[in-house]
């Protein structure tokens, strides 16, 4: 079972660093329904599938399974793909930066993330998976570094999500046999949700020449 | 126990029926009856939560002293905000500017803010406590962004952006110290209970729960608004409407100390006692106060004045705990909550009647506006922290406790920066209290509801900087005992 752990996260791992590389904001989304799906898929890897065949919680472990997989890697990309096209403009992330840089800046902090990993935290317990905890701190830096450095409401809203993706990996490696993980993940995912919700409505119609005082922050700026 | 609940599902009953109430006024009346509620279910429970902590739903809901000392300022200021929000807005529910489904609006998050400000003090369960502080982001950024304007809805954009961040690395640090504590103990017990996480406390290993405690700090010092994570707050505080503004200073802010303080006597479980929790708050509150006096000395905008204001106080309670003395914090963040509150609402009077809140364009206050001129004088003189206010007296014991505990160096940069704060804080209160009155300025008469609205609240502060009753020295030290006590 460790084996499909370990690949899950390396691959959370990879996509951390296409995001990171990427200036096209679709990629960047579609790189994120990726995510969602893998991490969807890592409760089932880390407890492993017995959860499915027999015991009280299947029920449980099933619906935040299935609501993880809905949020994460359907409705979210969903609608941020919907607000990049209201927004027009936005083909390109963020032209400014260079791209190199920022996969380079994205690739210290992964290779920081193993360091924390090792020398922070107690060693994991055998049978589980090493990678756990460094997996989800570079997700968790990479959406900080994305987050802060986002010039729109769009990339930052995007750089949240690889955060909390990455708060929801450390969660399943530390406490993985909690339904609650799953479940105050979801609430993280609501967080999302209302910010996409603003994007859309209060950025999306905001009027023409109002954003004058408040920067060129403005997906909607351009278009509208 | 049945009352607990009761305190919790009054506020939430609320929301729906404020969303239904079919006038503007009819929600405003709703939300002083529900606050009343709230506060008399409170005053029921208080003083059995300071003896011993009552419990509810199994071991998940918890009011111990630390927070029925909490709730008792929360549900005191909520309760003077619901009555000012009437007056506030009585107005607008008149003319038709706060019509029908903007006081819905309105209603239904004050009352959601409430119930999840509730939450975040009975929660035994540290998962629950996060949830809670997480529906507090949502529920006032609604409120923040209520007249939906570019400015009000870039400030709530920013308040919900950076708040989203700290909440996220709060919940990691949940996760980190919930998992530490589960692998000690083996399944026996629940690692998601503070009452079990206390249990298990001495037999967590340091290192671990130390990481845990960084992230919660930088989690929820950030809705707490301790420098360098306030960046959020000028903009979020300055942007709502004032009776938000007083509820947002004066018992948000609290509520993420509040959940900062929870974790110290955990951390200081596990590491034997050595005080590193306690100490990592130093530098915190130092930075705030200092910060703080660097940006009030070139604000003109009064709210956002009291905003960076509350930066100051909340890092004066983190450095009082930090310091050790942990009454004097919990003490000066009664003052702090109740001083900051009349001075959002004298602010909030003299905006409406004066039409702006640049304190240039304002004078002759004492003439002009005497009843919000004086009340304002007054509540920044107390918040500046001159005798015989209560604030004088918070702020001289935790100097006190700083110097018994040798920590001299931090005694005296806290004291520099009050000073410092007093000045430039007092500067543009005085100016404009003795400027003579600007051209066109009107001359305005307060009405019956502001006397009581104003007066009580500073007395209220006047008269603790020169007594303290019995059973508010007896609440305050028992609420500290929750912490370990003076140190």
């Amino acid at each position: 079972m460790s084996l499909d752990a370990d690949l899950l996260l390396l691959l959370v791992i990879g996509i951390d660093l296409f995001i990171g590389s990427t200036g096209r904001l679709g990629a960047r989304i579609r790189a994120c329904a990726l995510q969602g799906l893998v991490l969807a898929a890592l409760p089932l890897a880390i407890q492993g599938t017995g959860v499915l065949t027999g015991g009280e919680r299947v029920l449980h472990t099933v619906l935040a399974v299935l609501a993880t997989f809905l949020l994460k890697a359907v409705a979210i990309p969903y609608f941020l793909l919907r607000a990049m096209r209201q927004s027009g403009v936005a083909r390109e992330a963020e032209p400014e930066h260079s791209l190199h840089l920022s996969l380079l800046l994205c690739a210290v902090l992964v290779g920081l993330s193993f360091w924390i990993g090792a020398v922070m935290l107690p060693p994991p317990e055998a049978g589980s998976s090493p990678l756990g905890v460094p997996a989800g701190l570079a997700t968790l830096l990479v959406g900080l570094y994305l987050t802060v450095g986002g010039r729109t409401e769009l990339t930052q809203v995007i750089g949240y999500l690889v955060l909390e993706n990455g708060v929801f990996v450390i969660g399943q490696r530390v406490l993985g046999e909690f339904p609650l993980v799953v479940e105050l993940g979801v609430l993280l995912d609501v967080l999302v949700a209302v910010m996409l919700m603003a994007v859309l409505v209060a950025f999306g119609h905001r009027p023409e020449g109002g954003s004058a005082g408040d920067g060129a922050a403005t997906p909607a700026g351009g278009a509208r | 126990m049945t009352l607990l609940w009761a305190l919790l599902l009054v506020p939430v009953a609320c929301i729906p029926i404020a969303a239904l109430l079919p006038s503007a006024q009819a929600v405003l009346a709703l939300c002083v009856a529900g606050a009343v509620a709230v506060a008399g279910i409170a005053a029921a429970l208080i003083p059995s939560a300071l003896e011993s902590p009552v419990f509810a739903g199994g071991q998940q809901l918890m009011l111990d002293a630390l927070s029925a000392y909490n709730l008792g300022i929360v549900v005191f200021v909520f309760g003077f905000s619901s009555v000012y929000a009437l007056r506030y807005f009585g107005h607008g529910a008149r003319d038709g500017t706060f019509g029908r489904s903007k006081a819905r609006r309105f209603g239904a998050a004050w009352f959601g803010f409430l119930a999840s400000m509730i939450l975040v003090l009975v929660s035994n369960n540290v998962g629950m406590l996060w949830v809670a502080m997480e529906t507090t982001t949502l529920a006032s950024a609604l409120l923040v962004c209520l007249d939906f304007d570019p400015p009000s809805v870039r400030a709530s954009w920013t308040y919900l952006m950076i708040c989203s961040v700290g909440i996220a690395l709060a919940l990691l640090g949940t996760f980190l110290l919930c998992g530490e504590a589960r692998t000690v103990t083996n399944g026996a017990e629940s690692p998601f209970l503070w009452t079990d996480l206390m249990r298990v406390a001495s037999r967590m290993r340091p290192g671990a729960v130390k990481l845990a405690f960084l992230f919660l700090l930088v989690g929820y010092g950030t809705k707490a608004g301790l420098a360098p994570m306030h960046t959020w707050l000028p903009d979020a505080h300055g942007q709502a409407p004032t009776p938000v503004s007083a509820v947002l200073s004066g018992v948000l802010l609290n509520c993420a100390l509040y959940s900062i303080s929870r974790f110290l006597p955990v951390v200081e479980g596990s590491t034997g006692g050595d005080g590193w929790a306690f100490r990592l708050l130093v530098p915190f509150g130092l930075v705030s106060i200092g910060v703080a006096a660097a940006f009030i000395a070139h604000e003109h905008d009064l709210k956002r004045l009291l905003a960076y204001c509350s930066v100051e106080h909340i890092g004066i309670i983190a450095l009082g705990l930090g310091l050790g003395g942990t009454t004097a914090a919990l003490f000066h963040t009664l003052n702090h909550s109740v001083s900051k509150m009349v001075a959002f609402f004298c602010v909030g009077n003299l905006a409406h009647d004066h039409g702006t809140r640049d304190s240039r364009a304002i004078g002759g206050l004492l003439k002009t506006s005497r009843l919000a001129g004086v009340g304002l004088l007054v509540a920044v003189l107390a918040l500046a922290g001159t005798p015989p206010s209560s604030t004088f007296m918070s702020e001289l014991w935790i100097a006190r406790d700083g110097i018994a505990g040798g920590h001299l160096a931090a005694v005296v940069a806290f004291l520099l920066g009050a000073a410092v704060i007093f000045v430039v804080l007092l500067r543009p209160i005085l100016g404009m209290a003795w400027a003579p009155a600007k051209e066109g300025q009107p001359t305005v008469r307060a009405r019956a509801v502001d006397w009581p609205l104003i007066v009580l609240p500073l007395a209220l502060m006047v008269a603790l900087g020169l007594w303290m009753p019995v059973f508010l020295s007896d609440a305050l030290t028992r609420a500290a005992a929750v912490l370990g006590g003076v140190r």
